[in-house]
């Protein structure tokens, strides 16, 4: 049986669109609007979607490097929203993140020994030679040597950079990591390393990760689970295999024929969605996708279609509603 | 026989920097018939955007080299001269659209800007053309859109007015770089989609510059590898996938997640890529390459033809290594 890690409720997030002298909040941008998932021990959960949906503010949210505006984040049977600061710097210890941009997320002005020290520092787990010890470990775990702890950050190539960036996020022996996009910026070749590095460490450390990526096919190899989200909520939650096999979801559906295949051989029918994804400043009535979608039903302007169980996976749309 | 439109003969373009003189582009001989689509891959550092941007004569550096657009010598021509083909016979499409585009003149104003400098059309002309050239790029409302700014569209929407810019004197060649890579994939589908549908209509041929693989098998005819500043390997987009000759194209290949594959680990290039300029002895790929041999490091193979239109930049293909052993 799967155990859960980490369970999320109705989560929301929302940014308020402030104007004027008063500075008078006129509006929210609601970018992340109720979610609700697991994450089970030892699993990598996927989360997809384009540019806007939310998916970078539910991992940051997750941490709670943003607090939420509404919901739970259960951590092993503890709610973590609304801790007191003290406490909450303890349960961090457990889960940590990789960034996007491996050339801004290091300091420029700390050596790659400080800035992997700077975790066991905060959190005084090593001191002394011990500290000396862990950073020479850790530099060896993510294919690096010891060599490289006095040089800086501007030294390294953007692979070996985010290397130092997994470093870091190992430090504490996390049990989470949530990995925001952490190939995006790489070249084809050294996406490939990092990946591979990625599923080593899971396997060695028994790491749960939940990877936040817009790229499909990245996404669909490191993961076992993945969600797809459009707009601030997840619209479908299921096994890979079942997800890229028979996509439920219209928007997934779109989502999968729209990424380019790179054998010349498979011609693949293709959904184009017409237009863009609305703001979510102002997002549109009923289900959120119905804008675009091509097998829009009247129920679909008026009603939000909740996520509901369809056989063992989840999916939020009325095509698939019990009569 | 189809006629060349553009060929680039032993195109370098050297940058002059604080490291010393830099060859971006060595090199590098294209050929791009009519109504064809040639695509361009390689990693960042590459030089791949250099030799774009050289057949356009938009670089800083010094070219060496010959580029023949339509029987024009580009190199030789003035800066006038140029003018008149720059926009008008050959157009270019840039990564990052709202960069591209002037913040503080409207859609309208720019591309009738296009227009109006090379073609002597009235006002009102102007204005129609614009119109329809916004609705041939599939944007809604072109009537109002002419009066908005750029910060009011949406990525993909920028694009497409880029897109209409190039193709607003029917230009012979449109080169685009990293077209869609700022782009959602839903939104990247319409914009290859329209690209398509402009090159089936208007027969313009395409030099697509990009870094991913799927894109080039959904767009191309033919394809450049490029590596260190050098094509390491040429042929027809069926080949590159199907029969890749070159060491470094097929561990790119081999390296990319699909959705098509289910392996376990992914097979990846060791080392990283060489930042330009890192100039050395023999093959550029040398250093990462599995294959690696002696004369790899000591010297520098030629692109020689493997089979009937496809080249390779490598001694495992090379008659002459035999010779010079």
């Amino acid at each position: 049986m799967k155990e859960p890690l980490l369970e999320v409720n109705n989560l929301k997030k929302y940014f308020p669109i402030k104007k004027g002298v008063f500075n008078r909040t006129v509006g929210q941008v609601k970018a992340v609007d109720g979610l609700k998932f697991t994450i089970y021990k030892g699993e990598t959960l996927g989360l997809v979607g384009e540019s806007g949906c939310g998916k970078s503010t539910t991992g940051r949210t997750l941490l709670q490097l943003l607090r939420p505006t509404e919901g739970e984040i259960i951590y092993e049977g503890r709610n973590m929203v609304g801790l007191p600061p003290e406490e909450l710097r303890k349960m961090r210890k457990d889960m940590q993140m990789v960034f996007q941009d491996p050339y801004a997320s290091l300091d420029p002005r700390m050596t790659v020994g400080e800035l992997i020290a700077e975790p066991l520092d905060i959190h005084q787990t090593a001191t002394g030679k011990e500290r000396a010890r862990r950073v020479d470990e850790l530099l060896e775990i993510v294919g690096l040597s010891s060599r490289h702890a006095d040089r800086y950050g501007h030294e390294f190539s953007g692979g070996q950079r985010q290397r130092i960036g997994i470093a870091r996020a190992l430090a504490l022996n996390p049990k989470l990591i949530v990995a925001d996009e952490p190939v995006s910026a790489l070249d084809v070749s050294i996406q490939s390393q990092i990946i591979n590095l990625l599923q080593d460490l899971q396997e060695q450390f028994k790491l749960t990760y939940l990877f936040i990526a817009h790229d499909l096919s990245v996404v669909k190899h490191i993961s076992s689970r993945i969600g797809v989200m459009y707009l601030g909520g997840i619209v479908e939650l299921a096994d890979k295999k079942d997800l890229f096999e028979a996509p439920l979801h219209p928007y997934t559906q779109a989502l999968l024929s729209a990424v380019p295949s790179p054998n010349p051989l498979i011609k693949k029918e293709r959904i184009v969605l017409q237009g863009d994804v609305p703001s979510p400043a102002n997002p549109p009535s009923g289900c959120s996708f119905h804008t675009r979608c091509l097998a829009c039903m009247d129920v679909c302007r008026t009603d939000k279609p909740e996520l509901q169980d369809v056989g063992g996976r989840y999916v939020a749309c009325h095509l698939y509603a019990e009569v | 026989m189809k006629r060349k439109l553009l060929e680039m003969k032993a195109l370098k373009t050297y940058f002059h920097t604080s490291e010393g003189v830099i060859p971006a582009v060595d090199g590098v001989d294209i050929t791009i018939y009519e109504g064809e689509t040639v695509g361009i891959v390689g990693e960042s550092g590459s030089g791949k955007s250099v030799t774009s941007l050289t057949a356009m004569r938009l670089t800083q550096g010094k070219v060496e080299g010959s580029v023949t657009f339509d029987g024009k010598d580009i190199l030789a021509l003035s800066e006038k001269e140029m003018r008149t083909v720059r926009g008008n016979e050959m157009a270019m499409i840039f990564q990052e659209p709202m960069t591209s585009l002037n913040p503080v003149f409207t859609i309208g104003d720019q591309i009738r800007e296009a227009i109006r400098n090379h073609r002597k059309v009235s006002r009102s002309e102007t204005k129609e053309r614009a119109i329809e050239l916004l609705r041939i790029v599939g944007i809604p409302r072109p009537e109002q859109i002419l009066y908005e700014y750029p910060h009011r569209l949406s990525g993909g929407m920028r694009q497409r007015v880029m897109i209409a810019m190039a193709m607003a004197c029917s230009p012979k060649l449109l080169i685009a770089d990293e077209p869609t890579t700022a782009l959602d994939v839903t939104i990247q589908a319409q914009i290859l989609e329209l690209m398509q549908q402009l090159k089936a209509s208007e027969g313009t041929s395409i030099l697509l510059i990009t870094h991913d693989l799927g894109v080039v098998a959904e767009m191309c005819d033919r394809v450049a590898v490029m590596y260190g500043g050098q094509i390491v390997e040429e042929c027809d987009v069926l080949t590159l996938f199907t029969n890749p000759k070159h060491p470094y194209t097929q561990g790119l290949i081999k390296s990319m997640p699909t959705l098509d594959t289910n392996e376990r680990r992914l097979y990846s290039i060791k080392g990283s890529v060489p930042p330009p300029g890192s100039l050395r002895q023999g093959c550029r790929f040398s250093p990462r390459c599995e294959y690696a041999q002696d004369i790899c490091h000591e010297r520098l193979p030629q692109l020689e033809t493997v089979e009937d239109g496809h080249t390779a930049r490598c001694w495992l293909h090379s008659d002459a290594k035999e010779a010079i052993q």
